[in-house]
C-alpha cells in the first residue's frame, strides 16, 4: 500500500495559484467522484482551503498517483501543469500521516495554532466519507489527524492567545470591562477591520453597537448585518458620550478624537474606563488620550505588538505539540502494523475452518442424529486451537516484530505469498502485505470479507 | 494542646500555604494550566487544619480560669495567627465567589508572612477582666478579625487593580494582564470586600460597646483602638459612598480604597504600640 500527499500552501505558492486551485464547497463532491476514478487509487481525500489545497490518496504506486494527481488538479482546474507545479510538494507514507498531523493540529498554518483548519479537516472528512471515497487506512489516517487535532489543542497552550487584531481588542477591551453584555461599543468607519471587530464584539456578547460613517447608507448597511444602531457621521459624538468601546478606523487623515473632548468626557463619566481601538492608519484618536487616567487607547501598532508576543508564546508550545503528534504516528504504527498480520489470520482461520468442515462432514455419518453437538464440540476445539497463534500473532504485530511469523505461517501452512523481508519492509513502512491466496482460501477469504474494522 | 505539637500544627499549616504559593507562582508562570486547582485546594486544606488548631486553642481550659473558652488573641503571636485564619476564612467563604489565582498568589504569601510570628515566642499577658466567654465579647472579637479580613482583601484587589490597570497601560505585558481578572471584577471584589468590612466593624463596634457595658459601664473605653476603629469606619464608608453615587469611579476610588488600608493597619497595629490598653495584643 502506498499512502500520498501531493499539495501546496501559503508557504511556496503564491495566493493567485492557490485560489485557481482550490475547491469551492460545491464543486468538491464533483472532483472527489472524478478522484476515484483514477486508476490505481483505492481511497482519497482533498483538503481544500485559502491557505492549502491538498489531494491525499492510497493506491498501488505513489509515482503513479504523483502524476496522475498533478494531472487531476490541472485538468479540473482547466491550469497547466508548470504554472503551479514547481511550488507543489510531496509526502509520502509515514510523512504524509505526519503532514496531516501537522496540518489539522494547526502547526502547518499560517497563524500557528489557529483553530479553523480543525473544522476544514473535519468538513472534508465528513465529505470524502460521505461519497465513500475512504476505505479504510486514509479513513483511519483523517480519523486520527482529527483525534491528534483536538487533543493538540486541548493538552497544550498553542491556540490560548489571540493573535488576530480583532481578537486582541476584544480581549482587551474582556481585561477592562469583563463580560461584554453590559457595554456600548461605537464604531467609527465601516472598513473590513471595523466589520472584524464588530463580528467577534457581538460573538463575546456585546450590548448596543452603534455604527458611524461617511454615509448613512452604508452604515445602515454594516449596521444590518450585525443588529446595530446606525447613525450619520455627524452624530458620532453624541455617542461617544454614553460608549464604553469606540473602535475607529475611519479614512480622516487628521485625529477626529480630540484629548480636549476624551478629557471633558471622562468627567462626565466620573471616570467610568473608557476603551479606544484605534485601527486607522493615520490614527484616529489623538495619542495624548490614552494619558488619561482610566482611558484605555490601542493603536494598530499596540495590537500587532501584543500579537506578535501572543504568537512568540504559542510557537512555545509547538515542541509540546510535536511530542504529542510523535505519540500519535506510533500509535498509528502500531495500529498498521496489526493490519499488516490481518490477512494471514483470515487465512489461517479460513484454512482450518476448511480443514474442519472437511473432517466434520466425514464425521457426520457416524453420528447421526448428534450434529448439533458435534458442531458445537467441533467449534470449541478450533477456537482453543486458534486462540494463542492468534492472540501471539496480534501481539508480535503490535511489537513489530510480525515477519517471522507470518514466515513461518505461509511457509507451514502455504497460505500464499511469503511476506516482505524486513529490509524491505523497512525502506516500506506502510507496505500492506498482498498474500496472493489459493484457491481455497481465496474462496474463503470472501466469506469472511477481509475489510479491516474501523475505529469509531 | 501541648506546645510543641502546637508549634507543628501551625508549622504544617504555614507548609501547606507556603506549597500553594509556590504553585500559584508556577501557575502565573506559564506552567501547567491544572495547578490551579490544586493550589486553590492546598490552601483549603490549610485553613481546615488552621480551624482546627484554633478551635483546640479556644477551648483549652489551661487559658482563661474562670472563662469556659478564650478566643486565642491575647500575645502578639495568636493574634497574627488568629488575624490570618479570619482572612482566610473571609476569602473561602464570604468571596469564594471571586477567587482566582491572581488573589491566590498575593493572599498565601499574606497568610505565610502572618503566621510565622506565631511561631515565636510573645509574653503572655492573660486579662484579668470579667466576662470574656460573653456572648457580645466572642461576637466583638470575631466580626472585628473578619472585617480586618475583608479590608486586607480589599486592599489585595485594590493592588491587584493598579497592577491590571499598569498592565493594560503598558500594552506590551499580556502575560500579567492575561492571568489577572478584569477591572470591572476587581472593582467590584474591592467593593464587595469594603461592604462586608463595614458591616463587620459596625457588628464589632457594637458589640464591643454592648461588652463594655457590661464589664466596666461605659460604652466607649477610652483607647486609641477605639477611636482608630471609628475613623476606619467613617473613611471607609465615605468611600463606599462616593463609589455607589458615581462621584468618583475606576483608578481614582480604587486608590483612595489602597490608602484607606494604612488606617487599618494603624488601627490593627500601630495603636498597641502608642498606647497598650485592654485591646492587647496587637
Amino acid at each position: 500500500m502506498d499512502l500520498v500527499c501531493v499539495g501546496l500552501n501559503h508557504k511556496l505558492c503564491s495566493v493567485e495559484i492557490r485560489e485557481r486551485l482550490a475547491f469551492s464547497e460545491s464543486n468538491l463532491p464533483k472532483a472527489l467522484s472524478l478522484m476515484k476514478e483514477i486508476e490505481g487509487v483505492r481511497e482519497s481525500f482533498i483538503l481544500s482551503t485559502c491557505n492549502r489545497v491538498e489531494l491525499y490518496g492510497r493506491g498501488c504506486s505513489y509515482g503513479e498517483m504523483d502524476s496522475a494527481f498533478t494531472r487531476f488538479l490541472s485538468e479540473f482546474h482547466s491550469l497547466d501543469e508548470h504554472l503551479f507545479s514547481p511550488y507543489l510538494y510531496r509526502h509520502w507514507n509515514r510523512d504524509a500521516v505526519r503532514h496531516l498531523f501537522r496540518v489539522t493540529s494547526g502547526l502547518d498554518s499560517l497563524v500557528v495554532g489557529e483553530n479553523e483548519i480543525y473544522g476544514q479537516v473535519r468538513n472534508a472528512f465528513q465529505t470524502a466519507n460521505r461519497l465513500r471515497n475512504l476505505d479504510s487506512v486514509l479513513y483511519q489516517v483523517v480519523e486520527r489527524a482529527l483525534r491528534v487535532g483536538k487533543r493538540v489543542r486541548s493538552k497544550t497552550r498553542i491556540n490560548e492567545r489571540a493573535v488576530s487584531v480583532s481578537s486582541i481588542a476584544v480581549e482587551l477591551a474582556e481585561k477592562i470591562f469583563g463580560k461584554l453584555s453590559g457595554e456600548q461599543v461605537l464604531v467609527l468607519g465601516t472598513g473590513k477591520m471595523s466589520e472584524q471587530t464588530m463580528k467577534y464584539l457581538v460573538e463575546h456578547g456585546a450590548g448596543k453597537i452603534t455604527v458611524a460613517s461617511r454615509t448613512y447608507e452604508r452604515a445602515l448597511e454594516v449596521a444590518q448585518k450585525f443588529g446595530a444602531q446606525p447613525v450619520g457621521f455627524g452624530d458620532w459624538f453624541r455617542s461617544l458620550r454614553s460608549s464604553d468601546i469606540v473602535i475607529s478606523s475611519t479614512a480622516s487623515p487628521q485625529p477626529i478624537v480630540r484629548f480636549e473632548d476624551v478629557q471633558l468626557i471622562m468627567k462626565e463619566r466620573r471616570h467610568k474606563p473608557l476603551c479606544f481601538i484605534d485601527i486607522a492608519v493615520p490614527r484616529d484618536i489623538d495619542p495624548r488620550v490614552g494619558e488619561l487616567d482610566d482611558v484605555y487607547l490601542y493603536d494598530i501598532d499596540d495590537l500587532k505588538g501584543v500579537s506578535e508576543i501572543n504568537l512568540r508564546l504559542r510557537k512555545q508550545e509547538v515542541e509540546h505539540c510535536e511530542e504529542i503528534i510523535a505519540n500519535e504516528l506510533s500509535s498509528f504504527d502500531e495500529w498498521h502494523q496489526s493490519l499488516d498480520a490481518t490477512p494471514a489470520i483470515q487465512k489461517l482461520t479460513a484454512y482450518f475452518d476448511h480443514v474442519v468442515e472437511h473432517e466434520l462432514h466425514k464425521a457426520k455419518q457416524g453420528f447421526k442424529g448428534k450434529e448439533k453437538e458435534l458442531d458445537s464440540l467441533v467449534r470449541k476445539i478450533k477456537a482453543s486451537l486458534l486462540h494463542t497463534p492468534l492472540e501471539q500473532l496480534k501481539e508480535s504485530a503490535k511489537l513489530g516484530s510480525i515477519e517471522h511469523h507470518l514466515h513461518t505461517l505461509h511457509t507451514l501452512f502455504q497460505l500464499g505469498e511469503k511476506p516482505l523481508s524486513p529490509e524491505a519492509r523497512e525502506s516500506h513502512p506502510l507496505v500492506e502485505d498482498d498474500l496472493a491466496p489459493n484457491d481455497f482460501v481465496e474462496r474463503e477469504t470472501e466469506k469472511n470479507s477481509a475489510t479491516p474494522t474501523r475505529e469509531n | 494542646m501541648h506546645m510543641t505539637l502546637a508549634h507543628a500544627w501551625l508549622t504544617f499549616v504555614i507548609g501547606l500555604y507556603l506549597a500553594g504559593f509556590v504553585i500559584y507562582v508556577l501557575e502565573f508562570t506559564n506552567s501547567d494550566p491544572s495547578v490551579t486547582s490544586r493550589a486553590g485546594r492546598l490552601i483549603e486544606v490549610g485553613f481546615l487544619f488552621h480551624t482546627l488548631e484554633i478551635f483546640v486553642h479556644t477551648f483549652s481550659g489551661s487559658r482563661a480560669p474562670g472563662s469556659r473558652f478564650l478566643l486565642p488573641v491575647e500575645t502578639v503571636g495568636e493574634s497574627l495567627s488568629f488575624f490570618a485564619w479570619s482572612l482566610a476564612f473571609v476569602y473561602l467563604v464570604l468571596v469564594k465567589r471571586y477567587r482566582t489565582e491572581g488573589f491566590g498568589l498575593v493572599l498565601s504569601p499574606v497568610l505565610v508572612l502572618f503566621l510565622i510570628p506565631a511561631l515565636f515566642p510573645f509574653p503572655e499577658r492573660h486579662l484579668a477582666v470579667p466576662y470574656l466567654d460573653d456572648s457580645h465579647f466572642l461576637l466583638h472579637i470575631l466580626s472585628a478579625f473578619f472585617a480586618y479580613g475583608s479590608f486586607t482583601l480589599s486592599f489585595i484587589a485594590g493592588l491587584l487593580y493598579l497592577t491590571q490597570d499598569w498592565a493594560l497601560k503598558l500594552k506590551a505585558a499580556p502575560d500579567v494582564y492575561r492571568k489577572l481578572p478584569s477591572l470591572e471584577d476587581l472593582e467590584r471584589f474591592t467593593f464587595r470586600t469594603i461592604f462586608w468590612g463595614l458591616l463587620l466593624l459596625g457588628v464589632a463596634i457594637v458589640t464591643g460597646g454592648l461588652w463594655t457595658q457590661r464589664a466596666f459601664g461605659t460604652f466607649l473605653l477610652l483607647e486609641p483602638k477605639s477611636f482608630a476603629t471609628l475613623l476606619t469606619w467613617c473613611v471607609y464608608l465615605a468611600i463606599m459612598y462616593f463609589h455607589h453615587v458615581s462621584l468618583v469611579k475606576g483608578r481614582r476610588v480604587i486608590l483612595m480604597s489602597v490608602l484607606a488600608f494604612a488606617l487599618v493597619l494603624f488601627t490593627f497595629i500601630g495603636t498597641g504600640m502608642i498606647k497598650p490598653g485592654l485591646h492587647v495584643g496587637v
